[in-house]
C-alpha cells in the first residue's frame, strides 16, 4: 500500500505562480509547478500532458516522480509500470476532472485551460475510483492559476526559442561580415544555439573536406572517447549520406553503433547547397529519448541554412583567396624574371624570412604570415618602368600591401609588406616607425631582403660571401635592422637560402 | 513505441504510435525485417501515432523502402504528423520516400 504519511501543503495560488516570474529554465518550471501540485495533494506522481495542434491528442510535457514513491510502493499492491504514456487521446469528456485510466494505474485528471480551449491535463495519483477528497479539493483550487502559470511558462518558451533563432541569423550574419573563414568557431556557435533551443544533450558538425571525408569540427556534450569513436566514412560510416539512390538524403545507417555510443535518439540534418554535401549537423539524446518537437525542429532547420550559406560560402571564398593570391604572387614572379639578379628574388626572401622568424621563436600562424609577406613584399614595384627598378619607389611597400590587404589573411601579412623598408632607427619608409613599433614582420623581411639582395649580387656588385653578410649584418646593426633578428641572421646564416633554387 | 499490425485490402498496416527512435531501432528493425520475409503485397506505416521520429527510424524506411523495392513489393508512409513530416524533409528523406497524406490515401494507391 502506498502510504499516506508526505508532507502535505495547503493550495496557495502565490506559490504557483511563482515559478514562472523567477527566470529560471521552462523544465524547471514546470517541475516546480507539478511539484507544488504534489504537495498540495499529497499525491506522490504528478504528469503534465498539453494539447496538440490538431486537437486529436495531449502529449507528455513533464513528469515528476516523487523521491519517496519507489519505498512507498515496495509493497507491490499497486501494479505500475516505469513512466507514463508519452501521449493520450482526446475524449469528448476533456473538459471536466476525471478518472483517467493507464497503464501506471488510475489517475485523477484534471483538464487545463476553458471549456472551448482545453490547452492540458494534469494527471495526479494513483488514485481509487476517484481522489481522496482533500485531495481532490486541493486540485480543483490549484486548477486555473495552474492553467495560467503553464499557459505563461509555455508562451514565454515560444518566444525564447523564436529569440534563440533571431539572434542566431544576427549572429551568422555579423560572422559572415567579419571574417567567412572562422568556420569553426561559427559552426560551434550554431551547434550550441541548437542544443539549446532543442534541449538535445549534445550533438556535434562534421563538415566535409577537400578529401571528400566528413571531419568533426565542432562538438558539445559528447565525451572525447565517444567522439573518437564515431565513424563518418562515407561508404562504411555510421551514417549513410553519400550513396548514389540518396540523393543528399541522409540517414542513420549503423543501429548498434549509435545504441554503443548511449544515444537514445539521433537527429542528423544534412548541410547541402545545390551540387554537393557540405557537412551534417547531430543532434543526440542521452537519456530518456526526448524527443524534438515542431519548433525545435524548425529552429534545426533554420541553423542548418545557416550553416550551409556559411559553408559555401567559405568555400567560394576560401578558393577565391587562394586563386587572387596566386595571382599576385605571380605577379612578383614576372617582376623577379626581368632582370637576372632579381631571379626568384621573392622566394628566396619568404624561404629565409620564415626561417628567421622561426628561429626568433614567433608562432606558426605569424611565421606563415610572414612567409606569404615575403612572397608578394616587393609586387608594387611591377607598375614601375625598368629604370625605375633599380632606384626603386617610396610608395611601392604601400602598394604592394593594398594589393592583398583586402583578403583575409593574417593581419601581419599586410603589416609585414608595408613596414619591410622601415629603419630601426627611424629613417626608413614608408612611415618612418623606428623599435619596435616597426611591426615583427617587417623587422624580420627587412633582414631576409638586404641578405637576398647582397647574396644575389647585381650588375656593379659581385655576390656577398658568407662573411661579407655578416659583416653586413653587424654595420646595420639597430640602424637599419633590428639587433635582435641580426642575430638570429648571424646564428642561421650559414643554413639560410639566400639564393634561389633550379626551379625559381 | 507500441505497434498494431493489420490487414485492408491486401495491405499490411503497421500503426506505430510513441516515439520511433534509437531505443526502439532494434525492435522496429526485427518487426520490419519479419514483414518484409514475409508473404508478398503492400506494407503501409502509419505513423499517425508518431510523436517523433530520429534518424534511426528515418535510415529503417529507407533500408525497408530500398528492400521492398527490390522484391517488387509497394512501400509507403502515412498520415506522418508536423514533427514528423518536418523530420523527413530535414533529412531530405522525403525526395525518396512514398510519403501519403493519410492512410485511406495509401490504401487507395496500394491496395487491391
Amino acid at each position: 500500500m502506498i502510504r499516506r504519511s508526505r508532507e502535505r501543503s495547503a493550495p496557495d495560488w502565490r506559490s504557483v505562480l511563482a515559478p514562472v516570474d523567477d527566470g529560471r529554465p521552462y523544465e524547471e518550471q514546470l517541475d516546480a509547478l507539478l511539484d507544488a501540485v504534489r504537495r498540495a495533494t499529497g499525491l506522490p506522481l504528478v504528469h503534465l500532458y498539453l494539447a496538440d495542434p490538431d486537437g486529436q491528442r495531449f502529449h507528455l510535457e513533464r513528469a515528476t516522480l516523487s523521491a519517496s514513491h519507489a519505498s512507498d510502493n515496495e509493497g507491490g499492491a499497486e501494479s505500475m509500470t516505469s513512466s507514463p504514456p508519452s501521449e493520450l487521446l482526446r475524449g469528448g469528456d476533456d473538459r471536466s476532472s476525471r478518472v483517467v485510466a493507464t497503464p501506471m494505474g488510475r489517475f485523477w485528471g484534471v483538464p487545463l485551460g476553458v471549456a472551448e480551449s482545453i490547452s492540458g491535463l494534469v494527471l495526479v495519483g494513483p488514485v481509487g475510483d476517484a481522489p481522496p477528497p482533500d485531495a481532490g479539493d486541493a486540485i480543483d483550487a490549484l486548477r486555473w492559476p495552474l492553467s495560467l502559470a503553464v499557459d505563461v511558462a509555455r508562451d514565454r518558451e515560444h518566444l525564447r526559442r523564436q529569440l534563440a533563432a533571431a539572434t542566431s541569423e544576427l549572429q551568422a550574419s555579423r560572422d559572415l561580415q567579419s571574417s567567412a573563414l572562422e568556420i569553426d568557431r561559427f559552426v560551434g556557435l550554431l551547434l550550441e544555439l541548437a542544443r539549446s533551443a532543442t534541449r538535445a544533450d549534445g550533438g556535434f558538425v562534421a563538415v566535409v573536406d577537400d578529401t571528400g571525408r566528413l571531419t568533426v569540427r565542432a562538438s558539445t556534450g559528447l565525451t572525447e572517447s565517444a567522439l573518437a569513436r564515431l565513424d563518418l566514412a562515407p561508404e562504411t560510416g555510421m551514417f549513410d549520406w553519400a550513396a548514389a539512390d540518396l540523393g543528399g538524403a541522409l540517414i542513420l545507417r549503423d543501429l548498434e553503433a549509435a545504441i554503443d555510443l548511449g544515444w537514445s535518439s539521433v537527429l542528423a540534418v544534412p548541410v547541402q547547397d545545390d551540387q554537393r554535401a557540405l557537412g551534417i549537423i547531430a543532434l543526440v539524446s542521452l537519456g530518456s529519448g526526448i524527443g524534438f518537437d515542431t519548433d525545435g525542429l524548425d529552429l534545426l532547420s533554420t541553423y542548418a541554412d545557416q550553416a550551409r550559406l556559411m559553408l559555401g560560402n567559405a568555400r567560394l571564398f576560401s578558393s577565391f583567396v587562394t586563386e587572387y593570391l596566386a595571382t599576385v604572387q605571380g605577379l612578383a614572379l614576372s617582376l623577379d624574371a626581368r632582370r637576372p639578379h632579381t631571379r626568384g628574388r621573392h622566394a628566396v626572401v619568404a624561404a629565409s624570412a620564415a626561417l628567421l622568424a622561426e628561429g626568433l621563436g614567433l608562432a606558426p600562424d605569424v611565421v606563415d604570415a610572414i612567409r606569404i609577406a615575403g612572397t608578394v613584399h616587393d609586387v608594387g614595384m611591377a607598375a614601375l618602368q625598368d629604370d625605375d627598378l633599380a632606384a626603386g619607389d617610396l610608395d611601392h611597400p604601400s602598394v604592394s600591401a593594398g594589393l592583398v590587404e583586402h583578403l583575409p589573411l593574417h593581419p601581419e601579412v599586410v603589416r609585414a609588406i608595408r613596414a619591410h623598408h622601415e629603419w630601426y632607427d627611424g629613417w626608413g619608409f614608408p612611415d618612418g616607425l623606428r623599435g619596435q613599433g616597426i611591426p615583427i614582420g617587417g623587422r624580420v623581411l627587412a633582414v631576409a631582403v638586404l641578405l637576398a639582395e647582397l647574396a644575389a649580387g647585381d650588375p656593379v656588385r659581385p655576390p656577398a660571401t658568407i662573411e661579407q653578410l655578416a659583416d653586413a649584418l653587424e654595420v646595420r646593426r639597430g640602424s637599419q635592422l633590428d639587433p635582435d633578428v641580426v642575430d638570429v641572421a648571424l646564428r642561421l646564416l650559414p643554413d639560410l637560402p639566400l639564393r634561389p633554387t633550379q626551379e625559381a | 513505441m507500441d505497434h498494431d499490425i493489420r490487414t485492408e485490402r491486401g495491405v499490411t498496416i503497421v500503426a506505430l504510435t510513441g516515439d520511433v527512435d534509437v531505443a526502439q531501432g532494434l525492435g522496429l528493425r526485427d518487426l520490419l525485417g519479419e514483414l518484409l520475409s514475409g508473404p508478398p503485397g503492400p506494407i503501409v506505416i502509419d505513423l499517425a501515432g508518431v510523436r517523433f521520429l530520429d534518424s534511426s527510424g528515418v535510415g529503417l524506411f529507407v533500408t525497408s523502402h530500398r528492400r521492398a523495392g527490390e522484391d517488387g513489393r509497394g512501400f509507403a508512409l502515412a498520415a506522418p504528423g508536423d514533427a514528423v513530416r518536418r523530420t523527413l524533409q530535414l533529412t531530405r528523406t522525403d525526395r525518396i520516400l512514398t510519403i501519403h497524406e493519410t492512410l485511406d490515401d495509401a490504401l487507395g494507391a496500394l491496395g487491391s
